[in-house]
C-alpha cells in the first residue's frame, strides 16, 4: 500500500459530496477528535461514535483500514513507554493518572490518523486543488498543502521503487547482507531526495511556479443541500466538542 | 540570421575547478533550427542544457533570442524556453495532469477555459488526451514523459531544450513525438543517445566529449561513428 493508493480508494456515501465539503468535514472531525477531553466520558463516546461513523461513511476498504491502524499503533504506542516519567500535577503516585495521560495521547494520535486516512480515501488525488480552492483558503496555504501532498506522493513512489530494488537485490538473503543494505539505505535515500529536490526547484524556477499561479479563479457556486448539511454537522460536532467537551 | 541560442566559450565546473564539466563550449542554434546534442554518459549534455536555461553559474557568454543571460534577464529568457527534464516527475507539480499542462498558460494570463482547452489539445496531440483528469502517479513513466513534454510545449516557446525526450517512449510514441517536434517552428537543442530519433528530428548534430564540442555538422554517420569510436568502458 502506498500513499497514492489511499487517495480516493473509498466508496462510501461521502463520495457523493463536493470535494471541498469532504475536505472540510475531514478537518472538522479531526479537530473534534483531537479536542476531546479525557475527563468527559460522554465527549469521548461522542468522538468515538463520530470516528466510526466517519470511517463507515468514507467507505475506506477494511484491509487498508487495518493496515493503517496497525501503522498508527506502531507510531503512537511507544508513547506509552514514557508513562513512568509523566508528571500528573502533584499526584505522581497514581499510575492510573499517568496511564490516562499517555493513553490519551496515543489514542488521539491513532484516531487522528484514522480520520485523516478516511478523509483522503474519499478524495481523489486530482481533486485536491479543486477542494482547496473551494475552501477559499489563502493561496499560500493552498500551494503549500498541495505541494506537500504532491511531493510526499513523489517521495513515497521513489521510496517504494527503492524498497522493491532492495528486495530484488537480496536484502532478505542473509543477515549480514540485509544489515549492510539497510544501513546504507538512509544515505542512498537522502542523496536521492536531495538530488530530486534540486531538480524540482530548478523546474519550478524554469516553469515560473509561484503562489499567484495556483488554481483556477472561479465563482462561488452554491453547494448542494446535502453538502451544506454534512458541513454543518461536522462543524457543529467540532465546536461542541471543543467548547463543551467536559459535559 | 537571428540565433535562438548562442554559447560562447562557456565553461562550467562543479565544486570549484576540481570537476570541470564544460570547457570553452561554443555552439549556436539558429531560430527554428533543430540540433541534436549527442554524447556519452557524463559528457556534459544535461549540464549544457541547464546552463542554457540559466540554472547554473557559468563562465563565458550565453545569449537566448538576442538577450544575454544574466540575473536581470533570466526570468524573461525562461519565459520563452520550454524545458524537458530527463526525469519527468521533477517538473510535474500538480495532482491532476490537465492542471499541470495548463499551468504554463494560466501563468501567462490565458483565461482558464481557453488554457484547459489548449492543454487538452496538446495532451491529445502527444497521445495522452485520455489522462487529463488522472493523477500523474497513475500513469506510466512514458506517459509522464509525454505529460511533461506537453507542459513544455503548450506555451509555444521559441527555444526548446529537451533532455532525453525519447528515452521512455515506445516506438509509436517516438514517431508521434518526432512528428510533433518537426511541426513546430521553435529552435531546439535535443540531448539524446537515440541516433535514430535524433536523425528523424534534426538535420544538425553536435557531439560533446569530455566537456568540449568534438563534432558539429550535418553528417549523422560521422556523428554516430564519432560516438562509437569514443566509446570505452571504465
Amino acid at each position: 500500500m502506498s500513499f497514492i493508493e489511499i487517495w480516493g480508494c473509498g466508496n462510501g456515501p461521502m463520495m457523493r459530496l463536493e470535494p471541498q465539503t469532504r475536505l472540510f468535514c475531514t478537518a472538522m472531525i479531526f479537530i473534534g477528535t483531537l479536542a476531546v477531553r479525557r475527563q468527559s466520558p460522554i465527549a469521548v463516546l461522542a468522538a468515538c461514535a463520530a470516528l466510526v461513523l466517519w470511517v463507515v461513511l468514507s467507505g475506506v476498504p477494511l484491509r487498508m483500514l487495518g493496515t493503517v491502524a496497525l501503522a498508527a499503533l506502531a507510531i503512537f504506542a511507544p508513547v506509552l513507554l514514557l508513562t513512568p516519567w509523566v508528571e500528573t500535577g502533584g499526584r505522581n503516585d497514581y499510575w492510573a493518572g499517568r496511564w490516562s495521560i499517555t493513553g490519551t495521547i496515543a489514542a488521539k494520535g491513532v484516531a487522528g490518523v484514522l480520520v485523516s486516512v478516511a478523509g483522503i480515501s474519499s478524495i481523489r488525488f486530482g481533486e485536491l486543488p479543486a477542494a482547496l480552492c473551494g475552501l477559499r483558503l489563502p493561496k499560500t496555504a493552498s500551494v503549500l498543502i498541495c505541494q506537500i501532498a504532491q511531493q510526499t506522493a513523489t517521495l513515497t513512489d521513489e521510496t517504494m521503487r527503492m524498497v522493491r530494488a532492495m528486495s530484488v537485490r537480496g536484502v532478505s538473503c542473509g543477515l549480514r547482507g540485509g544489515v549492510r543494505v539497510l544501513a546504507a539505505m538512509p544515505v542512498v535515500w537522502l542523496v536521492r531526495i536531495l538530488g530530486r529536490a534540486e531538480r524540482t526547484s530548478a523546474a519550478m524556477i524554469l516553469r515560473g511556479y509561484d503562489c499567484d499561479t495556483f488554481g483556477a479563479e472561479t465563482g462561488a457556486p452554491r453547494l448542494p443541500d446535502r453538502c451544506a448539511a454534512a458541513a454543518s454537522a461536522a462543524f457543529m460536532f467540532a465546536m461542541v466538542i471543543a467548547r463543551w467537551g467536559r459535559f | 540570421m537571428q540565433h535562438a541560442l548562442i554559447l560562447e566559450n562557456v565553461s562550467i565546473g562543479y565544486g570549484g575547478e576540481h570537476r570541470t564539466v564544460l570547457r570553452g563550449v561554443n555552439l549556436a542554434v539558429a531560430a527554428g533550427e533543430r540540433v541534436a546534442l549527442l554524447g556519452l554518459n557524463g559528457s556534459g549534455k544535461t549540464t549544457l542544457l541547464y546552463a542554457a536555461a540559466g540554472l547554473l553559474p557559468h563562465e563565458g557568454t550565453i545569449s537566448v533570442c538576442g538577450l544575454t543571460l544574466d540575473k536581470r534577464n533570466a526570468r524573461t529568457i525562461r519565459d520563452g524556453i520550454g524545458f524537458l527534464f530527463s526525469i519527468p516527475e521533477d517538473q510535474i507539480f500538480f495532482p491532476r495532469i490537465i492542471d499541470d499542462t495548463a499551468f504554463g498558460l494560466r501563468r501567462r494570463g490565458v483565461p482558464e477555459k481557453n488554457a484547459v482547452e489548449r492543454a487538452q489539445k496538446k495532451l491529445e496531440r502527444l497521445g495522452v488526451g485520455h489522462a487529463g483528469n488522472l493523477s500523474p502517479f497513475h500513469c506510466s513513466h512514458g506517459q509522464r514523459q509525454r505529460v511533461a513534454l506537453a507542459g513544455a510545449l503548450v506555451g509555444n516557446p521559441r527555444l526548446l531544450l529537451l533532455d532525453e525526450p525519447s528515452s521512455s517512449l515506445d516506438p509509436p510514441g517516438k514517431k508521434t513525438l518526432a512528428d510533433t517536434l518537426c511541426s513546430l517552428g521553435a529552435a531546439m537543442l535535443i540531448a539524446t543517445h537515440d541516433i535514430v530519433f535524433a536523425q528523424s528530428v534534426c538535420k544538425r548534430f553536435a557531439v560533446i566529449e569530455e566537456g568540449r564540442i568534438a563534432y558539429d555538422g550535418t553528417d549523422v554517420s560521422r556523428a554516430s561513428g564519432f560516438l562509437e569510436s569514443t566509446r570505452r568502458l571504465p
